[in-house]
């Protein structure tokens, strides 16, 4: 039986796989590249951090530190942005 | 955990622990409070900041030559042609900042906490001898990449262990110096930082870890600690998902203010290059102590002042368990403990802020005594406000924090979006507003810019009060809604 935090760990790990493999094309010798990869390695990372939090505490998270994680994967994602993270 | 023993992920936990046994390890359980307050932590995450510094320090090993004609070269190597390898030393440097910030960090609340009292004499003094050898490595391998600036502040260095006790100063001036060449001074900084520190450090982590085990997590100073906070729970999983939660956001941070601000390569030291002595910010207290104009006036003996006067506060640090005979470990009951150590936040603040300032010159002797009296005259006075009982003791800080819960936990799917999008944007107009004003002081930006920067700065601030006081609303620590409530249109 697949319950919705099994499936949400299953997506993350297909994200990753994908975001592992596109940081593996990219040219680490060019600066911004490397900081795409970084903000795409940061992001990553706090996903899990959200994905353990809620497998580890089941129905008794609290909504505000998952709403917090969300905040920060778009400012990661935007910071990555700004700071000329593109291809 | 939900529907435990049914999911893939619990039979592949369960399949793990029957290989590893990590249930039966012997690594003692945790109490359920400690798990609620990552400050419990932070001697952890200051060991993984250490690792992580290893390990991107290892990369960088592979490129590095320690010689000085070629030192700066290989750094600046590092930076353009090796793969990743701009990042890779910015990850390097800003996990070794932070170790040093959260050893600071884990330092200042194990004393606020009284966490030094028997049985924990012994893990105190070998927590400071630990500071002492996280300071050492930031001071050693702020030489190596050879830098004008560093070279220096490694100079103002070696002087300062030239004004220590005869015979101490001959021994280790000659222990971090050599007979006082370039490539003996290099080779031996690059000895300490790579080999002989951490060594040194690793074997007292092992020595301060087994302490650890045999007394456990420090007690909760809270006196009115939910019996269900007071439970112990087994390592595995509870803590190490924790701890793996903790990880994942501090390695994170360290890789996203690795791309927010990069540091490049200053210029290269070469002899007869006159440059101002600029130790890194960890130690920059120092350095405003010794440049201040009273201690410049004295001369040779106000130098050895200074010395011997940082070594006395050194020492009683250390053997803190030992002259601290306060019975009572509750903050409320050691008002004049807490103002101490606040008092010294305050002092490095300040310290570290004048000598930035002043960069170049010496510190004016008016500045120097008004920026040591008026926050002794302030914090005493408050600790003392707070002994005679004239005001209640609010409730510690910590204790209000654990019980916050910003927002009600509702199922909706569009509360997390609007959650995240006023977090968002907070967070932004702080950053944004502290960018502006400093833009606004020191750029000459202009007066819009300073009221825009105003302007975001009270926004962030009245959201941040707003989310505590409804916080407060719904815990209970407010009664009933007030002015603020009205005001804030919140209740």
């Amino acid at each position: 039986m697949v319950n919705k935090i099994d499936l949400a760990l299953a997506l993350l790990i297909v994200v990753q796989l994908v975001l592992t493999i596109f940081v593996w094309t990219l040219n680490p010798i060019i600066v911004s590249h490397q900081v795409l990869a970084a903000g795409y390695i940061a992001s990553t990372l706090i996903i899990l951090a959200i994905i353990v939090y809620v497998y580890y505490r089941g129905e008794d998270y609290d909504q505000e530190w998952v709403a917090m994680g969300i905040a920060m994967v778009a400012l990661i994602l935007l910071l990555t942005y700004l700071k000329g993270g593109v291809v | 955990m939900s529907e435990e023993g049914k999911s893939i992920v619990d039979r592949f936990a369960r399949w793990l622990d029957e290989n590893f046994g990590f249930t039966k390890t012997i690594l003692r359980p945790a109490p359920m409070y400690s798990l609620k307050n990552p400050s419990y932590w932070l001697g952890a995450l200051a060991v993984l900041a250490f690792f992580s510094a290893g390990i991107a320090g290892v990369i960088m090993l592979q490129y590095y030559e320690p010689h000085p004609d070629t030192a700066w070269e290989s750094v600046s190597r590092i930076m353009v042609e090796v793969p990743f390898g701009n990042l890779i030393r910015n990850i390097h440097i800003y996990s070794a900042f932070s170790m040093i910030f959260i050893t600071f960090l884990h330092f200042m609340r194990n004393y606020f906490v009284v966490a030094y009292k028997k049985p924990r004499e012994l893990m105190w003094i070998v927590g400071m001898l630990m500071g002492l050898v996280t300071l050492l490595m930031g001071f050693t391998g702020y030489l190596l990449p050879w830098y004008a600036l560093s070279y220096a502040a490694v100079g103002f260095g070696i002087t300062m262990i030239k004004h220590l006790p005869y015979p101490l100063s001959n021994f280790l001036e000659y222990l971090v110096a050599g007979y006082g060449t370039d490539v003996e001074l290099l080779r031996r900084f690059y000895v300490f930082h790579t080999v002989l520190l951490p060594a040194v450090l690793i074997i007292l982590l092992a020595i301060k870890l087994h302490i650890f085990e045999v007394h456990g997590i420090t007690e909760s100073l809270s006196r009115d600690l939910p019996e269900e906070d007071k439970k112990l729970v087994p390592w595995f999983p509870h803590v190490f998902l924790y701890f793996v939660i903790l990880a994942c956001v501090f390695f994170a941070s360290i890789v996203v203010a690795s791309i927010i601000y990069p540091f490049g390569l200053h210029e290269k030291y070469t002899p007869g290059v006159v440059t101002i002595p600029m130790p890194e910010w960890y130690f920059m207290w120092t350095y405003a102590i010794a440049k201040t104009e009273f201690i410049e006036v004295l001369g040779e003996t106000g130098f050895k002042i200074f010395i011997t006067v940082l070594l006395i506060v050194t020492l009683l640090f250390i053997f803190l368990p030992f002259i601290d005979k306060w019975k009572d470990k509750h903050p409320s009951e050691r008002p004049f403990f807490i103002a101490l150590g606040v008092w010294i936040i305050i002092q490095i603040g300040l310290m570290t802020y004048l000598a930035w300032i002043t960069a170049g010159s010496y510190i004016k002797s008016e500045h120097a005594v008004l920026s040591i009296i008026i926050p002794t005259i302030i914090v005493f006075t408050a600790a003392y406000v707070y002994k005679r009982r004239i005001m209640k003791p609010p409730e510690m800080v910590w204790e209000k924090f654990a019980k916050l819960r910003a927002t009600t936990l509702h199922t909706n799917s569009k509360t997390y979006v609007w959650n995240s999008v006023k977090l968002i944007l907070t967070i932004a107009s702080a950053g944004l507003s502290f960018r502006i004003l400093y833009g606004s002081i020191f750029e000459g930006l202009g007066v819009p810019s300073t009221i825009l920067g105003l302007a975001l700065l009270t926004t962030s601030t009245l959201e941040a009060m707003r989310t505590i006081y409804s916080a407060d609303l719904e815990l209970g620590n407010v009664k009933k809604e007030n002015w603020l409530g009205r005001w804030l249109k919140i209740g």
